[in-house]
Formats: C-alpha cells, structure tokens, sequence
C-alpha cells in the first residue's frame, strides 16, 4: 500500500475493462455507461486444503451510489460458483476459519457504522456476529485452534459529561490538515468465537502501522505478530517495527532488535520460526523495499538482494522453503518465486529470484496460499479485467481462470495496448504503455495524451486494473493515442530507477516524460498540434510541471496534485518526511532547502504556464491537500490563462463513490474532447 | 426605523469576535472575588434591541448558553423602557432574531427555525413568524425551501418583503450524486457553488408568496419599502460569492415588474428610506479609506448624494432616525463606543453616555428615546435607554448582575506617539487586586479585523486575565477603526508591518509606566491579533509566551483561499502571482517568512474548518516554528467557523489562551 503514497487507485477502488473478444461480432465502442457494468474481484481466499477460494464481490450501485458487497465462493475444480453473503454492507477481510469449517469476515451493521467482525458458518446458515465494538474493527485474525480471534480495534474516546458528538479541541503534531478529532490509537485484543472474554493485549500509544495493518497469530498461540508505529498519527507509519506480542502478558519484542531501523510489513511461516520482513533499502517505507528473512532469535538470515524490485506483496510457501513475491516489472505486475535454503547463516545471504511463467496473466497482487502450495489471485490481462485464478503447485503449472465477472465486455471494442519504450535526454532507459485509439489505422495521425501515474513510487502496467485504465479506454474510444510513461521512480525497473528519482523529484521524471512524447512523435503516429498532458497526484504534480515546461500541450488536466512541496509537507497526512525523502534530505525550513522545494514545486513556474488547464480535486483529500490547487488556481486565473477548477465534495484522494469516479473521468475525458478536436 | 450594516458587521467578525475590552474597579465592598472562568457561564448575551414606534416597550433577544446541549437557547422578551419589566415572548429558540415591530406595533416579525419535523428528510431552515400583541402564540408567514436571510415590513403592515435562497441551478444532478461544483473564487471549505438569494413578497397572513426577482446576481440585507410601496430597495452583488462583496450596490426593485435599476454608485448598501419619504440614506465606503463606512444622503433616485458623516469621520455602525431630522449612529472613537447625533448639514454631537459604550446597534422610537445594548468597565452587556432628556442612559435590565459582582481589574486608556506622529491609543487592565509599588506581568491581548477597536468597556477575556495578577494591554493599532478614515488607512499596503510597529511602541509606553515586570511579558491575539501575534513573536524576543491563535500567518494563501478575497487585495494590493514586486510584498508582511526566527514559547490555535482564516496557515506556521525548536505547541478546535461558536469550545478557548500564560508566568 505504501508504494503507491501518491497514486490514484487502492485495489479497493479498482475500475477495469477489458479487450474485445476476438469473437465479438459487431462490437460497440465503450462508453462510461458500460464501464458501470464492471465488477472488482478483490481478496482471493484460498481454503486451506485449496479446493475452494472465497472472494469479495464489488459492484457500483449508480442510483443510490454506493458501491455493492459480497462474497462469494468459487469452486477450483469445476469452478461452480456461488454468493455467501446477503444484503451485507462493505463487506471485506474474509479469511477461512483453520479447519476451513467457517469463514469469517468484517461488515457493517448499517451504513456508515464501522466494521463488525461476523463468523458464516460453511454448513449453512446466517452470519453470526462476533463483536460489538464501539469504534469498529480494522483487522483481525483466526487464532490456531479456531476459537477465538485477535483484532485491531481503534480506543474509545474519554468519557466527558459533554454531549455525545461533542469532540474537544486537542493538539495535533503531523496530523493533516483536515483533522477533526485527536489520533487515538488501536489496540490489539482477543475474543472468543462466541463474542465473549475480549482482552486487550497491547497497552499505550504504540498502533498498528497506518495503512498496512496486518495480525497474525504464532502457530503456538503464544503471541502475534503485528507491525507497530510509535504513535497513532498517520504519519508515523514510516516508523513500523514488526513485532512479536506475548498473549499472556503483552510483552512485546520487536523482530529487528535494532530500534532505528523500520519496516513495513511482514509475511510469517506456518511454522511460526521465519519472519519475512518488508525493508526500505535507504532506510525509508517511501523508496524501495527489499525482503528480508529472519528467524526466531533476531537472526536476518537472508536477504532478496537479487530480486531488485519493490515488493507490492509477500507469502511463504506451505513448508516455508519459499518466498513468493509480487512486484512490478516493466510494464506487468509479476510473481517471482524465491527459493528459501533450509538452515540458517547468521550472515544475510542472498535469495535468488525466479520469475513464476504467468503466461499473458498479470499478477495480482492479492493472493493466498492454501497448504498444498495452490496459489489463489487476482489475475489480469490486456484483453480481460481482473477475475480470480489459481495457480497449481509443481514447476510448470499454467495459471486457471476460475470467475468470468466481467463477461459482459465481450460486447464491446476495446483498444489495444503495447509496450513502448524510449531514452530519456540523459540516457535513462524508460518505458510505457500505449493505448491505441480503437479505431486505429496504420500510417495515421492522432492526438496524444498523456495520463501519468501518481506514486510516484508505482507502474503503470498494460493490464487494466486502474481508474487509469478505464479512462485510456474512454480517451481510445474518443480516437487519441494515450502514452502511460513509466518515468524514473516507477517501481518497475529496480532500485537504481527508483531512487533516480531523488532528489529531483519533479524534474526528473519531467525530462522522462518529455523524452516519451518526442519517442512518440517520431513514430509518426502523433498527430503534433493536439497534444494533451494529464495525471492524479503524483500524476497531476507532472502535468502541472510539463505545462510549465514546454509550449506544444493543447491541454491539460490535472487532478489533486503536489504543486507546491512546502504544503505538501506541511498539511497532508504523509507529512514532511514524504518531501524530504524525495527531496533528498531538503528542510523547507532552511534557506537552501526552501529554494530545493520551490525548484522542484510546479507553482513556481506559473507565469510560464499557457495551456488550457483543468484542475480537478475532492475537497476533502488529506493525500494532497485541496490548498495547492487553490494556489494554483488563483495564481493562473490571475495571470488571465484559461483555467477551470472543478471539485468533488467529498473526503479522500481520488472519489471512491461509484458516481464520483465516474464524474471524476467525465470531467477528464470531457477536457479533451473539447479541446483535441 | 434602524438598521444593521452587514458590512460592518461582517468586518468586525473578521476581528476578533471577543469583546477585548476591561473595565476600572468598582468602588464596592472588599468581599468580592476575583473573575473566574466558571463564573462566565452566567453571562448572558444580550442582542437586537428594537424599540417599538411608541417608545414604550422593547423587543430584545436575550441569548443564555446551554453547557448540557452545548447549545444556546434565544428568548424573545419585551421590556417595559420605563420599569425595566420583562416578559418572554417567544421561549427557547436557538437562533430566534431580527425581530422587528410592525409599523403599527401592534405586532412583532422574527425570524426563528421551526422545530425538526421526525418524519422530514432535511434540516429546516429559518422562517418568517409573525407575533400578535393582543395575545397568541406566533404564527408561521414563510415557507421558504432554504430559509429566508432578511425582511421588511410593508408600511402598511399588511405583508413582507423578504429575501431567499434559489434552488442551487443544478439542483436534480446533485441530488442524483453528481455533486461537482466549479471553484471560482470561493473559500476552501466550500463544498457547494453559492446560490443567490432573490426578492419575495408575502401577505402578513402567509398568503401570495411571490417571487420578484431573478438572475444569477443575488440580494443581500433588509430590503427597504420606497415610498408608495411599489418598489424595494435593497443592496446587490454581483454573483452570489462572498468575494464580490465590495462590488454591492443598492438597487431598486419594481415589484410589479421585477425589472431592477442601481440607484447608487460605488460600494453602498444597507439602505433606508428617512422621514417624510424625500431621502434615501445609506452607507457606503469612503472612496479614500475603503474600511471607513460613511453616511449618505441622497434623493430617493439616488441623485444629490452627500456624505453626511465628512466631518465625524469616523466608521458608522448602524443609523437611527431621531426628531427634527437628526440622525444617530454609532461609531468607535478612541477606546470608547459612542452614539453621535449627526444634524442635517452633518455636523456631529456626542450623545452623553457616561461610563457606557455602545456594544451593538441602536434603535429609536418616533420620539427620538433610543434602546442600545451597553458595557460598562465592570459591567457586561445591559440594555439601556438613551431618552432626549440630556440625562445619563438608564440601565433597564440586570441579565449579567451576578457576572458584574466580581472585583474587576481597572481600566484605562494608554495613549503614545508613533515615530510617524500619529497618536495611538489603547485599554490598559490592571490586576485585579494590584497593589501600587508591585510589578506585575503583562498579556498583550490584540483585537483582529483590523477594522475594530478595543474599548474601555467589559471584556471577560481581559478581566480573566486581570483576576489572575497580570496587567492586559489592548492596543488601538493602525487599521483600527477609532480615529478617522487616515489612521484607518495607514496600513496599506504594510497591513503587518506597520500596526505592529504600532503595538510596540505601545508596549514600550506600557513598560515606561514602571508598572510591568519585564521578565514576563506575554503577546496574544486571534485573527489579525493572531497575525500580529506570530509577527511581533519572529520580529522581537521580549516575550515570554505567545497564543497566536486563526493567524494570517501568509497573505498569499489566505488571498487563495479566504472567503474574504476582496478583503486582502484592498489593504496589500493586487495578486502575489502577477508581478514579482507584490509577491515580494505579500512574502515580506507575512509572518511565515521569518518563522525562523521565533524564540518565543507558542500556543497556537486554530478551528479545523476556518473558511475565513483558512487552517492550513495555522498548521504552515506551526511546522515552520517547530523546525526553529522552540517550544510550540498547536489545538485544534474540530469544528467550523472563525471562531469556536458553541459553548463548551469558546469556554475551552478562553481557558487555554488564559493557562498558556498561567503555565509560562
């Protein structure tokens, strides 16, 4: 989840299409009307004998706006499906009971009420709910013998003689800008099946790590494991320890006996002995983060140097004698197997990688293991939105399609994709995707966008698992080439790629992006007057930067963007270490390092700005805080450029309501439209 | 026959909303306590005297806390203006106001929000009620869909004019979840596109509700009946955003016709029609002190306007017609708030108000007896009236007696020359219990706007502070608006810069005093205070502490995000992003700018949903101070506003502003 800070989409929010089925006979161009028909498959369950996989179902309700929940269970022999759960709200977190006789998952009771931890028997029968906790749940876990639970749940807060909504004024330290009540922290706790005899395990301000809050039980039942930050402040999650909690006394010893040293997040054997452990290579969760393997005693016996990628997602294999890994690479998301050696060297050694033949599947990266090595994920491809497959255990093993969610696409012409790649001016080696327009001609000329990914720490791949990917349909459909550049900081070409992006962190990636255009043009595919810029968060810092940078772009859109790195570090959730870290060590606070953030802030450069500008935000983002775009919309509406501010009221950074998402890429789409033709 | 003018009344919310003001020792038996924070649970608010034509009773809204809801509760009363007799009128209702007498007063108009229907899908909004004197609960007239912002009675008592909100233009796709709205020039905490507000007509009997105008332009404040009741005038802006506010001007509406004519010129509003129907009067900025409000007279066309207030020179708060065709109308003058009586030709005379300063409008009876809420030194709001007697005003109520027996600090004015030979004043506090030849700490408690000024009458801010052994200066700065239309003015474009110099030339004649312990001097303010504070904290480093609190710590991006816009651009000049000189000058009145070198200990305070000082520059001055190490600290008030407006918030306000120097002292 880190990886992608400043990026549009979670795998919760996730918008697909697909291509066309070779077979589609007469088909229609896609439309955002039928992208409302697209299903999200997401937190693949594995049964621990593998013979069953249980998924969350989502699918957009335009009408009332919300975004439907359930679960279903697929069969992975006949691949007989069938939903669980009924009229269940935000339905997420299933995990299969140890004896996989249950499942267990957390809901809504009503809307907008935080989440309840429910068991659904697997012989029948309505869910049972397990708590009643005020504040809610965030996560949980089946303990070994199947009759209790650990989870995380967030403190009450004190007791006042004020009325009920009344929240007190408090301090805030690297809370965002838009807090509205003090950062109180969760607490591990055990319960009985039954609801009964909770107990809290952890005591006092140290919380789970924001964002990636993962509980497991050691097979012994003795203790959990849990990644901690010091304070509850979201901002903290750069300082995540992974740590071992004793049931009985609450006593906690963090894996990594060094204590200046972070992660961010871990993978546990089945035999509780090997600790798997995501590392930031330069010591901070916002670059990249190797894997590392550890034992019981503190040991780090190995480390996944070879492997060179950010790890996006990390499993032991049944007997612990691998490691699999999910990264980007490229422009695909792929699983690499590593090979865990039996023993243990007190000197880290190296594991080597070897890349899992997929074939034209995307990785994930959402996936379980069952027992016997049977790896359940969700799958993509350039020409099939995300369903659920299984990959058998055994070298050679070819991936299965299991779920057919989004069937319907079938009907519909959809654009194709490629990789492209190119030389950036300083000869960086940087790459792609290109989506054609749908009615592409060889020998033609179209208008080029840009839709530029955020992160900046992410990929843009050429499946289609992203609001992104939705929108380059809808821009191919409207006859443009859309180029998706993976420039220095993407994650998919290594640390040295990664890091490159330090400390120019917008121009960088700015000559990466310019460089990709002139690759385009001499194609001559690229029709040169009607070429247009645009991106999300990271994505938007881009545009903002490139129309400050170069005169030929007849248009712009750019959506929650970082335009002014002193805000950024001053006001949004992540806080001044995001800034720094990219900034390569820069204090806003000190001369020097003012004059590094203003060079690398695309405010600065407003008067050079003349392209028609769309600016897009929810007022409510604590990513990137919604004072930027007033900055920069007032500074370009006073220099009388043509610009427009459209916002969405609503809280986050990128609008997760099904009307809003699509509102969102109306108002992108519709800027093109209007000024490329 | 009064009025309110929103504009100044939108300036002084832009100041501090605290009355920062302190009061002289009563000479009163020695058992009295000192203030305690506890003790301002009693005070009561006291709001919108209206006396009626007859001169013989006052309607008033009385304003009482509810610290169980953290609501208040407003109450309708009618004063007898000769015994003092109260009787409530109207029980229990949050935001009950505007009442207003029927030309007959025979009745009263107000406005109040009904009840939550149970069964209703939407919040309810405030609605016109019509209150009989003959007895009666009050009747419903509106049922306006968003509420009705402003009225007037029809001369002949038998309708209304009033103003209300249109249904947002894209209202269906709103409701369909397709929410998105254009940002133009509104504050960051918007969520929606302003609506306009337009021009109604109703029967007193809540018949014939009428709709008279329409465009994407919108109305604001009373309306006023021309002579003949054909026609309204009213005050207009451009669009329905806040920021167009200086570009109001009064027009007049055909009811018949709805067809709309500009009456005046410049930025006017707030008007009336005087006695005898021949004249418009209305208020306007002054073309050479924007933040002045002045006076005019003109014909009912608006021709042969005149400013009647040339030679007062000083920012009018509201007008009452008076007999023999004098007008009253209040103003800050000095550290005293005055009524003054202004002739035809405009010649002004002071009105003998004692040791009581105005704390809000006036009103008069047809026999020129005026009701005004007043403050005196040791004494919170009462009301009073005023009688053509030439005699003292007479107190009428005792809402806040149990406030007042409390030995309060005394007060009084301080006055110093700055280096560029102006004459500055402000309120001196002394201890509650000061004993002469003892030094004692200073808090220096700056007001905001910058167009209010501190006054010799009660504040509970300083007498709490007074009650805990320390001095409190509140300075008159330049900006302030208690000498004249120059001192107004002398803050552009150096609106930081310039009243800071002031407030230490200030404090330097306060230390001169001999009276201050040097060693614990703490600065304080909200808003412009607040700006000033964190300004005076990175420029000098004789304080002890500091509570900077909804500080304009950056002009740039308070002018990108304020829903005052055409507030900073007025007293610093033209957009930072369009030429390198206004950006240096935006950077250089700016506090953030030299956050670096604060030394002093910092509170600093903030809503989370300031639309008006917008929070985000709380939290830049925060990082920015914290960076330097000195000790800072920053609260958080989670609600939305300039200031915490509920009762539980404002007490706890008050309690941290007041222990941040207890802590340090």
């Amino acid at each position: 989840m880190l990886h992608r800070v400043l990026a549009v989409v979670s795998a919760a929010a996730v918008l697909v299409a697909g291509t066309a089925r070779a077979s589609a006979a007469d088909p229609k161009p896609l439309t955002y009307e039928a992208l409302r028909g697209l299903v999200s498959v997401r937190e693949p369950q594995i049964s621990p004998d593998g013979t069953r996989v249980v998924y969350v179902r989502s699918a957009g309700d335009y009408k009332a706006n919300q975004n439907d929940t359930e679960l279903v269970i697929v069969d992975v022999a006949s691949g007989a499906r069938r939903v669980l759960t009924r009229d269940r709200i935000a339905v997420h977190s299933p995990r299969w009971s140890p004896a996989g006789d249950r499942v267990a998952y957390l809901a809504s009771p009503a809307r907008a009420k935080p989440a309840q931890l429910y068991v659904l028997p697997m012989s029948g029968g309505d869910s049972e709910k397990v708590t009643e906790v005020k504040r809610g749940i965030s996560s949980f876990a089946w303990r070994p013998d199947g009759a209790a639970f650990a989870y995380f749940a967030a403190d009450d807060p004190p007791k006042t003689k004020a009325p009920e909504d009344y929240v007190a004024a408090f301090p805030v330290t690297d809370e965002h800008f838009l807090t509205r009540e003090p950062s109180r922290p969760e607490h591990a706790w055990t319960v009985g099946t039954d609801g009964k005899g909770a107990k809290q395990i952890t005591k006092g301000d140290a919380a789970p790590a924001a964002g990636g809050a993962d509980l497991r039980w050691l097979p012994d039942a003795s203790a959990l494991v849990m990644t901690l930050q010091p304070r509850a402040v979201f901002a903290d999650l750069t300082k995540g320890r992974t740590t071992i909690v004793d049931v009985a006394t609450g006593a906690a010893r963090p894996v990594r006996p060094d204590a200046t040293r972070y992660d961010g997040g871990f993978a546990l054997a089945r035999d509780g002995k090997r600790i798997a452990l995501s590392v930031p290579r330069h010591g901070t969760v916002y670059l990249q983060k190797d894997l590392e393997v550890w034992d019981a005693a503190g040991n780090a016996i190995w480390r996944a140097a070879s492997l060179d990628r950010n790890v996006h997602w990390f499993e032991f294999a049944p007997n612990g004698d691998g490691l699999y890994a999910a990264t980007a690479d490229g422009v695909r998301n792929v699983l690499w197997r590593l090979t865990v050696p039996a023993g243990a060297g007190h000197v880290p050694a190296d594991l080597i990688p070897k890349r899992v033949d997929l074939g034209e599947v995307d990785f994930g990266p959402d996936a379980t293991v069952a027992h016997d090595g049977t790896l359940a994920f969700v799958g993509q491809r350039r020409d099939d939105p995300n369903e659920i497959y299984v990959l058998p255990p055994g070298a050679g093993a070819a991936p299965r399609k299991l779920t057919n969610e989004n069937a319907f696409l079938a009907g519909y012409t959809v654009a194709k994709r490629d990789r492209v790649d190119w030389t950036s001016d300083d000869g960086t080696p940087v790459n792609g995707v290109l989506t054609y327009p749908t009615d592409y001609q060889a020998g033609k000329k179209y208008p080029l966008v840009l839709v530029i990914h955020g992160g900046p720490v992410s990929t843009s791949t050429w499946s289609f698992g992203t609001v992104e990917g939705a929108l380059c349909q809808i821009l191919a459909a409207h006859g443009n080439l859309v180029l998706q550049p993976n420039y220095r900081g993407s994650d998919n070409g290594g640390d040295a790629f990664l890091n490159a992006i330090v400390p120019h962190v917008t121009s960088g990636p700015g000559r990466d992006n310019l460089a990709g255009v002139a690759a385009l043009e001499k194609l001559g595919i690229v029709d040169e007057s009607r070429i247009g810029v645009s991106g999300w968060s990271g994505g938007g810092l881009q545009t903002a930067w490139l129309v400050g940078h170069a005169s030929y772009w007849r248009a712009a859109v750019a959506g929650a963007g970082v335009y002014d790195w002193r805000q950024q570090a001053v006001l949004a959730d992540i806080n001044e270490q995001f800034a720094t870290d990219f900034l390569g060590g820069a204090s806003p606070w000190t001369k020097e390092g003012r004059a590094e953030f203003a060079a690398e802030s695309p405010i600065t450069y407003a008067a050079a700005m003349r392209t028609p500008l769309l600016i897009l935000s929810d007022t409510g983002d604590q990513r990137v805080p919604i004072a930027q775009s007033y900055a920069l919309y007032h500074a370009l509406r006073d220099l009388h450029r043509t610009v427009k501010f459209v916002a969405f009221p609503r809280a986050g950074h990128f609008p997760s309501d099904p009307v809003g998402r699509e509102t969102a890429l109306r108002q992108w789409s519709d800027w093109f439209e209007r000024w490329l033709k | 026959m009064m009025r309110h003018d929103k504009r100044r009344r939108r300036i002084a919310a832009l100041a501090a909303l605290l009355a920062l003001t302190a009061a002289p020792a009563l000479a009163i038996p020695p058992p009295l306590q000192p203030l305690q924070e506890s003790d301002l649970r009693k005070l009561v608010t006291l709001l919108d005297p209206r006396i009626a034509p007859d001169g013989k009773r006052i309607a008033l809204i009385v304003r009482r806390p509810d610290f169980e809801k953290n609501t208040y509760a407003n109450e309708l009363v009618l004063v007898d203006a000769r015994t003092g007799a109260a009787r409530t009128l109207v029980r229990e209702r949050e935001d009950a106001g505007s009442a207003k007498w029927s030309p007959g007063g025979d009745r009263i108009a107000f406005v109040a929000t009904p009840p939550k229907d149970p069964g209703a899908k939407t919040e309810p909004s405030p609605q016109l009620y019509v209150l009989r004197l003959d007895g009666g609960e009050p009747a419903r007239i509106t049922d306006a869909k968003h509420g009705v912002d402003a009225f007037a009675w029809r001369p002949d008592g038998r309708g209304f004019a009033y103003l209300a909100r249109d249904d947002a233009p894209d209202d269906k796709r709103i409701k369909a979840h397709d929410d998105w709205f254009e940002i133009t020039d509104n504050a960051w905490t918007s969520r929606s596109a302003p609506v306009p507000a337009h021009l109604w007509t109703i029967g007193a009997d809540g018949k014939h509700a009428h709709r008279v105008t329409h465009g994407t332009w919108s109305l604001a404040g009373d309306p006023v009946f021309a002579p003949g009741a054909r026609a309204v005038y009213v005050a207009r802006t451009p669009s329905a955003s806040t920021n167009h506010y200086r570009a109001r001007g009064i027009v007049l509406v055909d009811l018949a016709t709805g067809s709309v004519r500009n009456v005046t010129h410049g930025s006017t509003d707030g008007p009336d029609v005087a006695p005898g129907g021949k004249h418009l009067v209305y208020t306007g900025e002054n073309p050479q002190a924007f933040s002045q409000s002045e006076l005019f007279v003109s014909d009912l066309d608006g021709s042969h306007a005149r400013d009647l207030t040339a030679r007062l020179d000083r920012n009018v708060q509201f007008d009452a017609f008076a007999p023999h065709d004098r007008i009253v109308v209040g103003a800050n003058d000095g550290t005293r708030a005055r009524l003054f009586a202004l002739a035809p030709d405009g010649t002004p005379r002071a009105l003998p108000l004692g040791d009581v300063d105005l704390a809000g409008g006036a009103t008069a009876a047809r026999d020129g007896t005026l009701a005004f809420v007043g403050i005196t030194p040791a004494h919170p709001p009462e009301l009073y009236v005023l009688r053509e007697n030439g005699h003292a005003p007479q107190r009428l109520t005792h809402y806040n007696d149990a406030v007042a027996a409390h030995a309060m600090g005394r007060t009084r004015t301080i006055t110093w020359r700055s280096t560029d030979g102006y004459t500055a004043d402000g309120v001196l506090t002394a201890p509650a219990n000061a004993v002469a030849a003892r030094k004692y700490p200073l808090v220096v408690l700056i007001h905001g706007g910058p167009t209010a000024t501190s006054l010799e009458g009660f504040s509970s801010l300083a007498q709490l502070m007074a009650a805990r052994g320390w001095y409190v200066f509140q300075p008159n700065y330049r900006g302030s608006d208690n000498l004249g239309r120059r001192w107004a003015q002398a803050t552009v474009p150096h609106i930081t810069s310039a009243p800071a110099r002031d407030v230490l030339d200030g404090v330097d004649a306060v230390q001169k005093l001999g009276i201050v312990d040097a060693s614990r001097i703490g600065v304080s303010g909200w808003s412009e205070g607040g700006l000033l504070t964190s300004w005076l904290i990175a420029r000098d480093h004789r304080w002890r502490a500091a509570m900077s609190g909804a500080a304009v710590n950056d002009w740039t991006g308070y002018a990108d995000m304020t829903d005052a816009q055409d507030f900073s651009p007025s007293f610093i000049g033209a957009s930072p992003y369009t030429s390198e000189k206004q950006r240096a000058l935006y950077d250089a009145e700016s506090p953030l700018t030299y956050a670096a070198g604060v030394k002093t200990p910092t509170l600093i305070m903030t809503d989370a949903g300031d639309q008006r000082v917008p929070t985000p520059l709380a939290y830049e001055f925060y990082h920015a101070v914290r960076a330097t190490g000195t000790p800072v600290e920053m609260v958080v008030f989670p609600v939305n506003g300039h200031n915490p407006s509920d009762p539980l918030h404002r007490e706890d306000r008050t309690h941290r502003w007041v222990d941040w120097f207890a802590r340090h002292f």
